[in-house]
């Protein structure tokens, strides 16, 4: 099942970029564009940023981890990295469960991508600004 | 010729057996009685994220956009997930006041700028701020670095907290049946799940009470400010704090939070033995940083 998602990701993936370019279009609560610049926290399907992208502006009203990375996947529990480059704030990422800390903080301009790399499972069940 | 060439050979031979092996990375030191999550310089990667930031709102201003400093740089903790216990509630005071919640910490005000002018802007001060500090390029590398190492002490101890959790699951389950929390019909116990499970609705954070401020001097009127919001206190439902209670008693009757606690410092330990060529490595970089970042914000 889950080599068909990818499968149909890829395609998605191919055809989206064929037809938008650098664009984003709507899923996107940032500047628009597939690259992830200053302003934005930025989470991505694979690991170092690779495949579908969502990112937020800081003052984005909408930072719910409903809705799709722009390749048509669902964002919630699928993002496997992270780039910080709000201007001013980290970013605190948090899993569902209630039981034990587990949150991750990611510094504010950041230049990296970092992955959700301790996980069995992706990360993202929440994110906001500010420290954890 | 041939005294010559033994020569050369015992030279040879010479040089390399007092050529030194490589040194397998060591943990750097820890004062007595200090745990060994000490060895992460947290304090010194919040100075280099101050300083960092200090000297970017320095640039901002010399160019175009003074705002943003005239909001203030507040020292802001970093990876805060290793100042808070691997899991709470631990006291019934805890789980009375705040269930399984924590407050949300202070919002800073917010300028929400969309002008690409200024990204642009924003983008050549983060080089010039890191050129003040040194090689730009190694110091954002090594401020992410270093987060990044934070991070995963948090998550590795987590995993292994979780693996206690679920060592005590079938006890802790039977405690707090004998409670009146029973798992929902069909469930098993998931130490990374929610309290849902339980059947138990989770409460919310105390409202947003935005402090009244004035819009800083010259901000354009069509760029929209956010004052700041003092930190909010988590208020637990009743159902969730009555859990938690038991979760509190069930820990201390099955002897998971004694598990929890001799286990501590020995799953510390593990941890940090398994990033120790990061600590090597890193530790010195970031104290050099920091030391260099508290030059740069005295007299600021």
């Amino acid at each position: 099942m889950r080599a068909i998602t990818r499968i149909t990701v890829g395609l998605v993936l191919t055809t989206g970029l064929g037809f938008a370019g650098a664009s984003l279009a709507g899923a996107d609560r940032g500047d628009g564009l597939l690259a992830c610049n200053s302003g934005e926290i930025c989470f991505a399907q694979n690991s170092g940023g690779g495949g579908g992208q969502r990112h937020f502006f800081y003052g984005s009203s909408n930072h719910a981890n409903e809705g799709n990375f722009h390749n048509g996947v669902v964002f919630y529990h699928n993002a496997s990295s992270i780039k910080n480059r709000d201007t001013v704030s980290p970013v605190c990422v948090t899993e569902s469960g209630d039981w034990v800390n587990d949150s991750w903080q990611f510094p504010s301009r950041s230049t990296t991508w970092s992955n959700f790399a301790y996980d069995l499972n992706d990360e993202n069940a929440k994110h906001k600004r500010g420290r954890c | 010729m041939r005294a010559i060439a033994v020569l050369g050979v015992l030279l040879i031979a010479t040089s390399c057996a007092a050529e030194p092996a490589p040194r397998a990375p060591e943990l750097p030191p820890l004062p007595a009685g200090a745990r060994p999550f000490e060895l992460f310089r947290r304090a010194d990667l919040t100075l280099v994220d101050q300083a960092d930031r200090a000297l970017f709102l320095e640039c901002l201003a010399d160019n175009g956009y003074p705002q943003e400093r005239a909001l203030g740089n507040e020292s802001v903790e970093a990876v805060t997930g290793l100042s808070r216990p691997p899991i709470s509630p631990r006291t019934e005071a805890e789980a009375r006041k705040y269930g399984f919640g924590t407050a949300l910490p202070a919002e800073p005000a917010t300028i929400d700028r969309k002008d690409p002018a200024f990204f642009a802007v924003a983008d050549r001060c983060e080089t010039t701020a890191r050129e003040a500090l040194g090689v730009p390029i190694e110091v954002a590398g090594l401020r992410d670095r270093y987060a990044q190492l934070g991070n995963a002490l948090v998550q590795d101890r987590a995993r292994k907290v979780e693996a206690i959790l679920v060592a005590y699951g079938k006890k802790l389950v039977a405690c707090l049946a004998g409670r009146g929390h029973r798992l929902q019909a069909g469930a098993t116990f998931s130490a990374r799940g929610d309290l849902k499970q339980f059947g138990i609705t989770t409460g919310s954070h105390a409202p947003a009470k935005p402090t009244p401020v004035r819009r800083p001097a010259g901000l354009p009127a069509d760029v929209p400010y956010k004052p700041a919001v003092p930190p909010r206190e988590y208020r637990p439902s009743k159902a969730e704090a009555a859990f938690a209670v038991s979760f509190v008693r069930c820990g201390q009757q099955t002897g998971l939070f004694a598990a929890i606690d001799r286990d501590g410092l020995a799953i510390e330990q593990q941890i940090v033995e398994r990033h120790v060529s990061e600590f090597s490595g890193l530790n010195p970089q970031i104290e050099a940083l920091a030391a260099k970042s508290s030059e740069v914000l005295r007299g600021r």
